[in-house]
C-alpha cells in the first residue's frame, strides 16, 4: 500500500542536504579488513513528522482519514532529512569508522 | 584468429559540433590490426552513413536532423594502409577453438571492479532471534561477534514496537512554497481484494504508531 503524495511533493521545493557519494564510500572503505553493514530498519519510519506538518500528510481510505505521525515512504525530501538526522546522530565518529549510505 | 566473444560498447560519432550516440555490438578478435575498431555494413547501414572512401568523409545525421561530417586525416589514413600491408596476410584464419559465450567479455570486466562477497552465511540464534553470520570468519570470531550482539540487543529491532521514539527537535518540517493551494485529492475506489489488503496495512500501520485518524 501506499500513498500518492505527488501534489504534496510537488508543493515542496527540493532540500538539497547533499546525500553521501558512493564513490566517496569506497574510497574510505579501501583498505579496511572487516567491513560491516547495519540497515536500518524502516529508517524513515523512526523521524517524526513535525506536528504541524502531519495533517499534510492525511489519506483516506474506505473506513477513515488517518495521517502519517512519522515520515511516509515516497515523500519528497525525506532521504534529505534522513541523511541529515544520521550525520547528527554520528557525527563523533564520522569519517574515523561509520559511513551513512541511504 | 581467435574469436573471443562480443561487447557492447557506446560509440559517439561526432564532428566538434553535434553528435550521436549509438550502441554497438562488436566481435571481439585477437588478430594484428593496422585498425583498433571495424564498423561493419550492419552497423553502418543501421545509423544511416554516406560514406565516401575518395572524399575519405562519413556522413551521418544527429538526432536532432543535422549532418555530422567526419573527416578522416591524410596522413593517418595513409598510414593505417601501410601497416595493413605490412601485417602478413594470410596468417588470418579462424582457430578450430569454438567462441566463448555471449557477454563473456562484459562478465570479466564486471568481475575485475567488483570485490567479492563474503562466503556462505550460516543461522545462529542468539537469544532466540536468528542471526546470520559469514561462514569465512572462523570459530574465535563468530563467538565475539555473538558476545557484542547479545550485549547489545536492545539496539537491535525486529518489528516497529521494538524501535524507541526519535527526539521531537528532530523532526521532519515541511517547507512549502506559501502560494501552493491545498489539494484534496478524490478518494480511489478498490475492488474488494485491495480494500482487504489496505485494511491490513492500515492496522499494522496503526498498530506501530505510525499513523492515527483524524
Amino acid at each position: 500500500m501506499c500513498v500518492d503524495f505527488t501534489d504534496i511533493n510537488k508543493a515542496c521545493p527540493k532540500d538539497s542536504y547533499p546525500l553521501s557519494s558512493i564513490d566517496a564510500l569506497m574510497d574510505s572503505a579501501f583498505g579496511c579488513r572487516l567491513l560491516s553493514f547495519l540497515d536500518a530498519f524502516s529508517g524513515y519510519n523512526q523521524i517524526m513528522m513535525h506536528p504541524w506538518n502531519k495533517c499534510k500528510t492525511t489519506f483516506m481510505t474506505e473506513l477513515s482519514c488517518y495521517c502519517y505521525k512519522v515520515i511516509p515512504f515516497r515523500l519528497k525530501n525525506a532521504g534529505a532529512t534522513y541523511q541529515r538526522l544520521m550525520d547528527r546522530v554520528l557525527a563523533p565518529m564520522l569519517g574515523r569508522i561509520p559511513s551513512v549510505c541511504r | 584468429m581467435e574469436v573471443r566473444g562480443h561487447i557492447e560498447l557506446r560509440m559517439t560519432f561526432t564532428d566538434g559540433t553535434t553528435s550521436r550516440t549509438v550502441s554497438i555490438k562488436y566481435l571481439v578478435v585477437n588478430a594484428p590490426s593496422a585498425y583498433n575498431i571495424l564498423l561493419g555494413r550492419p552497423t553502418l547501414n543501421r545509423i544511416r552513413v554516406v560514406a565516401s572512401t575518395r572524399h575519405m568523409k562519413m556522413k551521418l545525421s544527429s538526432l536532432e536532423g543535422t549532418v555530422i561530417t567526419i573527416k578522416s586525416d591524410q596522413t593517418e589514413a595513409k598510414k593505417c594502409y601501410e601497416n595493413s600491408l605490412k601485417s602478413k596476410r594470410g596468417v588470418f584464419a579462424l582457430t578450430t577453438q569454438p567462441p566463448k559465450e555471449e557477454g563473456v567479455i562484459r562478465a570479466k570486466i564486471a568481475r575485475e571492479r567488483r570485490s567479492k562477497p563474503a562466503e556462505d552465511v550460516l543461522e545462529r540464534e542468539i537469544s532466540r532471534k536468528m542471526f546470520k553470520l559469514g561462514k569465512s570468519l572462523g570459530q574465535k570470531t563468530q563467538d565475539q561477534i555473538t558476545k557484542v550482539i547479545a550485549r547489545h540487543l536492545d539496539a537491535l529491532a525486529w518489528s516497529a514496537s521494538d524501535m524507541p521514539d526519535i527526539d521531537l527537535d528532530l523532526c521532519h518540517r515541511l517547507t512549502m512554497d506559501p502560494q501552493v493551494r491545498p489539494v484534496r485529492q478524490r478518494r480511489r475506489k478498490f475492488n474488494e481484494d485491495r480494500r482487504q489488503v489496505v485494511r491490513k496495512e492500515t492496522k499494522k500501520l496503526l498498530k506501530a504508531g505510525h499513523i492515527r485518524e483524524i
